[in-house]
């Protein structure tokens, strides 16, 4: 949260109170000693009120007590951090003091500390408060007596932060304020001390006898915190933050002072790729960035392309050409956070990165870096993890880092410069010179960026370059060892293995969605339950036309609208457009649906054809929209006191069915919906078996014992007479578990997501044909389709020719089919079985 | 803060490590190590040299791994003023150190490397570098590389930039047998108060701080 401009003169000192509702008579009192400061005239006071039930009264109070006011409106309990995160987000002044409501100022103090702070600015000053005796209860108290406080008072014991801590604002940009995780009552004020003193501020004790705090005497907060549940919780919750959490920087999505980090980035004549770079750097999640472009004079459309982009967060600088050191070090100066992120301009920014730069920021360490996945313009990708990293692990292991996955603190960049006169190889000169003075970085565990091979990349142009400079730099560092003592490092670094990235064993899948929108069909699933904002995402991707592929520009707008969504790809089981609306499970809804299925069916259903129901909650923007689409069957249902619009349609295949429901679920992640096959003799069967009444439909969804029963039956004669005993299937299953009762043998459903059915049809060929592969990556070894699924032959017409290569091991009257996927068939094998289907379908 | 002072027992490099305590601040460069070692050093130089090196960090306590004498304390105290320093390891045992009759001359990159340092006699020059490898000695300079000079003061005040690269000379003065201190290109700062506090400090470990 970035602190506006103001055109009246800034306060010297900020001093910010949190309050919420109790102590109203104290706070007056602290506002009162406030005003009285010698220091009063360059001082504002902020009571940051967090919720107060009746916040017209503190206002007031505020108000009469010569301090601004800021309101949080919250639902939730007590949280100090974040109601003093605020103050201090409001507040402009340089110097800021955090304090209680009930602490008395003695004149002299707020002076004292800010000239300690002008003497010594890093450093943090504490006063350590003097409890007054219970007979300075806030009713006793008229006057501001100092000496009779000073009587009447004990000294606290001087094992927390005191009463106050005093800081420079800047601190905050290292910290990001106090952690808003804590709640109700202790130790963020020991957390945010020590992550000062962490990040380098020495924590300095005010005593002198004119610089005193007074705490009005009352009941213990502490007591009043634990006796309930949630309040014990909370101290415990805390505790374990202050105890276990080793980061230096918290509250990484909404830091209490911006921006939380700077993205540098260097050009020259790249932007047929700089759009892109800049597009991933915008969709990622956390908001109070800033990105320095530097124009190192390009003559191309560079500074076009970030104008057009649109975006405040974007700096662009130019200079004349001067090298790619140059342009670096001119970004890592423009930069007004404390953290400075290197990205190339060809290159793609993971999502997750910068939450994984700060989550890997512990007390020590200057920066941290991640692994990294090349890409070329096929497609195919390459990960590197990294290693481990240190002087010798750069000299002598390689492959250790790679230096646009790096954040580093900014005050170790001014003092590191990138060598201007060097003319390649800047960036591992770099990276060597960290690490031979004792630069600490820790590895995040993730990868950072998608990097962009091609023919222009500055690794390639100035090859010889770059192993000359590399050259002459470890050599010269190579010289800190004596021979034996480098034969120690050299072996040590054979012996070093990669870092493990999360996603390694499925690079494709975790990164594989993000690859520049020529190499992906990317898919997008719609997390936001507000169905204003989730319309408001829907006419973004309409208008941008994203169709069979949602590009980044889409990405990078429905970020700035502050959509959440899913990112996948078509063909990983990530996000499928079936899979986009998946609401979660609601019995209210499934007993809604039932009902309508019933009905719709009774309406519109015709044996032999298939029927096709949405619902969604009425009074919704998708309601309507469903209303509108869908004129055969239309219906509200009231369940449990809530509204929802039903409609459905009547197809002459399932497959069209199936993608009807499609299209009903892309208008929102809030509509259910059901596919009824009524063809294959089902719908014979389920009147048969009393399932279905003509005249009241379906009573319940096609699951019913003896329609299972038969269908399973089916299944398990299919396999007992062309599977061996050890065989691993995947069934086109719908999620039925019965279906995988296979007499022993391993089966899974199919698709399938981390183990578990995936919960939708695959939106088309493509996408079924990698499900497929998925499967017999994870060692599937037969493809079953039972007879209710055997519509997809049909509706999947490529994943049915697909699996023609394949061997088919059975296939049954009823319509269930067996494939073998371990290995097409040759060709030879192909045309024969491709003549016995000829002559079995013509007779013999 | 505890700090101790490593040296490599093949005389090619020293470490001077910082503990950070409760209130410290945490260093930017807990262990700062310096391309060489001395062969001798004196306890009260050592002290001094902990003193230079992590003055922003130190909040109250020191702990020094060879403590120091009684005097040495006093004069960090006064050096940490206002800050409640509180040296733990006092030594009472005296001990001599070893003097010369000789000025050295610290030059620090990126503060005052570009000054012309007037020598006389057996004057030295120590300069500390801040990257590269190795050690080199002549009879008259002596260049050491150290991350020492990475350290941060804030502010843009030279001489209180140049003092932890000055807690390296100092490690080497008795090796050079100096008993006088002088910073070129730093006349402008001979008046400050920050002068003056740093001329009782190396006083104390028998270096006179002389005007460039």
């Amino acid at each position: 949260m970035t602190v506006p401009e103001s055109a009246a003169p800034k306060p010297d000192l900020a001093v910010v109170i949190g309050f919420r509702d109790w102590g109203l008579p104290r706070l007056v009192l602290a506002l009162e000693a406030h005003a009285h400061s010698d220091f009063a005239a360059r001082l504002e006071v902020i009571v940051s009120d967090y919720g107060s039930k009746d916040r017209e009264e503190v206002e007031q109070v505020a108000q009469r007590g010569g301090a601004r006011y800021v309101y949080t409106e919250v639902d939730g309990p007590w949280s100090r951090s974040r109601a003093l995160n605020a103050g201090i987000a409001a507040s402009e002044a340089a110097v800021v003091i955090t304090t209680d409501a009930d602490l008395l100022f003695t004149p002299a103090l707020h002076g004292a500390a800010y000239a300690r702070l002008q003497d010594d600015p890093r450093s943090i000053q504490l006063v350590q408060c003097r409890d007054l005796s219970p007979g300075f209860h806030v009713d006793a108290i008229d006057e501001f007596d100092w000496e009779a406080f000073e009587a009447h008072s004990t000294f606290r014991p001087r094992w927390g932060m005191g009463g106050m801590i005093a800081f420079r604002r800047e601190c905050l940009l290292e910290t990001a304020g106090y952690d808003e995780r804590m709640e109700i009552y202790s130790g963020e004020d020991l957390d945010f001390a020590r992550r000062l003193a962490w990040a380098g501020h020495r924590l300095s004790w005010i005593d002198d006898p004119a610089t005193r705090i007074y705490h009005v005497w009352h009941s213990s907060s502490r007591t009043a915190a634990n006796q309930t549940p949630a309040g014990r919780l909370a101290i415990e919750r805390n505790r374990s933050i202050y105890l276990n959490d080793k980061t230096v920087v918290r509250n990484v999505r909404r830091p209490a002072v911006g921006p939380l980090a700077s993205v540098a980035i260097a050009t020259h004549n790249r932007a047929e790729y700089l759009e892109q770079a800049l597009q991933s750097v915008l969709a990622q999640p956390i908001e109070d960035i800033e990105v320095v472009i530097v124009d190192d004079g390009s003559t191309d459309q560079t500074a076009d392309v970030v104008r057009d982009l649109g975006d405040s967060r974007l700096r662009y600088v130019r200079q004349d050409n001067g090298g790619v050191p140059s342009a670096r070090n001119r970004a890592v100066a423009e930069t007004r956070s404390k953290f400075v992120i290197v990205h190339d301009d060809d290159d793609i920014f993971l999502p997750w990165r910068i939450e994984a730069h700060f989550d890997a920021l512990t007390v020590g360490a200057h920066g941290t870096y991640g692994g990294w996945v090349d890409f070329s313009a096929d497609g195919a990708l390459a990960a590197r993890s990294g290693k481990s990293f240190s002087a010798d692990a750069i000299l002598y292991a390689g492959g250790v880092l790679l230096h646009p996955t790096l954040m580093l603190r900014k005050e170790i960049l001014e003092r590191f410069t990138y060598d201007e006169s060097l003319r390649a190889g800047s960036d591992y000169n770099l990276v060597t010179r960290l690490a031979t003075s004792g630069v600490k970085l820790n590895h995040t565990g993730e990868f950072h960026i998608l990097r962009r091979l091609h023919e222009s990349n500055i690794t390639h142009t100035t090859a010889d370059h770059q192993q000359e400079s590399a050259r002459r730099t470890t050599n010269l560092m190579r010289r800190r060892l004596h021979k034996a003592e480098e034969d120690a490092a050299r072996a040590a670094a054979r012996g070093m293995g990669p870092v493990v990235c999360r996603g390694a064993e499925d690079v494709a899948g975790r990164v594989g969605p993000y690859l520049p929108d020529d190499l992906v069909r990317r898919t997008i699933r719609i997390d936001e339950a507000d169905a204003a904002r989730a319309e408001e995402a829907r006419q973004v991707l309409v208008g941008l036309g994203a169709k069979t592929s949602v590009p980044w520009a889409a990405l990078h707008r429905l970020r700035a609208l502050g959509v959440d969504f899913t990112v996948g790809a078509a063909g990983e089981a990530g996000a499928a457009p079936a899979d986009q609306a998946r609401a979660p499970a609601d019995e209210v809804e499934a007993a809604a649906m039932r009902d309508v299925v019933g009905q719709a069916i009774a309406a519109i259903g015709r044996p032999g054809k298939t029927v096709a129901v949405a619902l969604t909650e009425a009074d919704t923007p998708a309601a309507e929209v469903l209303w509108d689409a869908a004129p055969e069957f239309q219906r509200l249902v009231a369940a449990d006191g809530r509204q929802f619009v039903a409609v459905g349609s009547v197809h002459e295949h399932i497959g069209d069915a199936v993608g009807a429901v499609s299209g009903f679920e892309r208008f929102s992640s809030s509509v259910r919906s059901v596919v009824v096959d009524l063809s294959n003799g089902n719908m014979r069967a389920a009147i048969a078996d009393g399932l279905i009444d003509e005249g009241r439909g379906i009573s319940q969804e096609p699951g019913d014992a003896a329609y299972r029963e038969r269908l399973t039956g089916e299944v398990r004669e299919a396999v007992e007479q062309s599977l061996p005993a050890t065989a691993h299937v995947a069934v086109v299953s719908r999620g039925d578990d019965d279906l995988l009762d296979l007499d022993g043998r391993h089966a899974q459903h199919f698709p399938q997501v981390d183990g578990t059915y995936a919960g939708h049809h695959p939106g088309d060929s493509t996408e079924a044909i990698g499900f497929l592969r998925s499967a017999r990556a994870a060692g599937v070894e037969y493809l079953l389709i039972p007879p209710a699924s055997a519509w997809w032959l049909d509706y999947y017409e490529d994943f049915r020719r697909h699996l023609e290569r394949l061997r088919c091991v059975y296939r049954g009257d009823e319509g269930a089919v067996i494939f073998d996927i371990r290995e097409p068939l040759r060709r030879q094998q192909r045309v024969v079985r491709a003549l016995r289907e000829v002559i079995r379908r013509h007779g013999s | 803060m505890d700090v101790t002072i490593e040296l490599d027992a093949s005389r090619r490099g020293t470490t001077v490590r910082a503990e950070a305590g409760q209130y410290d601040g945490h260093p930017l460069f807990p262990s700062v190590t310096v391309s060489g070692a001395p062969f001798s050093l004196h306890p009260d130089r050592e002290a001094v040299a902990a003193g230079l090196i992590f003055h922003e960090s130190v909040a109250g306590a020191l702990t020094l791994g060879r403590g120091c004498s009684p005097l040495m304390a006093s004069a960090l105290r006064k050096f940490f003023e206002p800050i409640d320093l509180h040296v733990l390891s006092i030594d009472f045992e005296p001990s001599r150190i070893n003097m010369g009759d000789s000025t050295l001359h610290v030059v620090v990159e990126g503060v005052n490397e570009r000054s012309s340092p007037r020598t006389d006699g057996n004057d030295v020059v120590f300069v500390v570098k801040k990257e590269g490898a190795g050690m080199l000695a002549t009879s008259r300079e002596v260049g050491v590389v150290s991350n020492a000079v990475l350290v941060p003061a804030p502010g843009d005040v030279p001489i209180k930039r140049m003092l932890p690269a000055l807690g390296v000379a100092v490690l080497f003065a008795e090796d050079l047998f100096v008993s006088r201190v002088s910073l070129p290109g730093l006349e402008d700062a001979v008046s400050t108060e920050h002068w003056r506090r740093l001329g009782s400090l190396l006083d104390a470990a028998g270096l006179k701080l002389v005007t460039p």
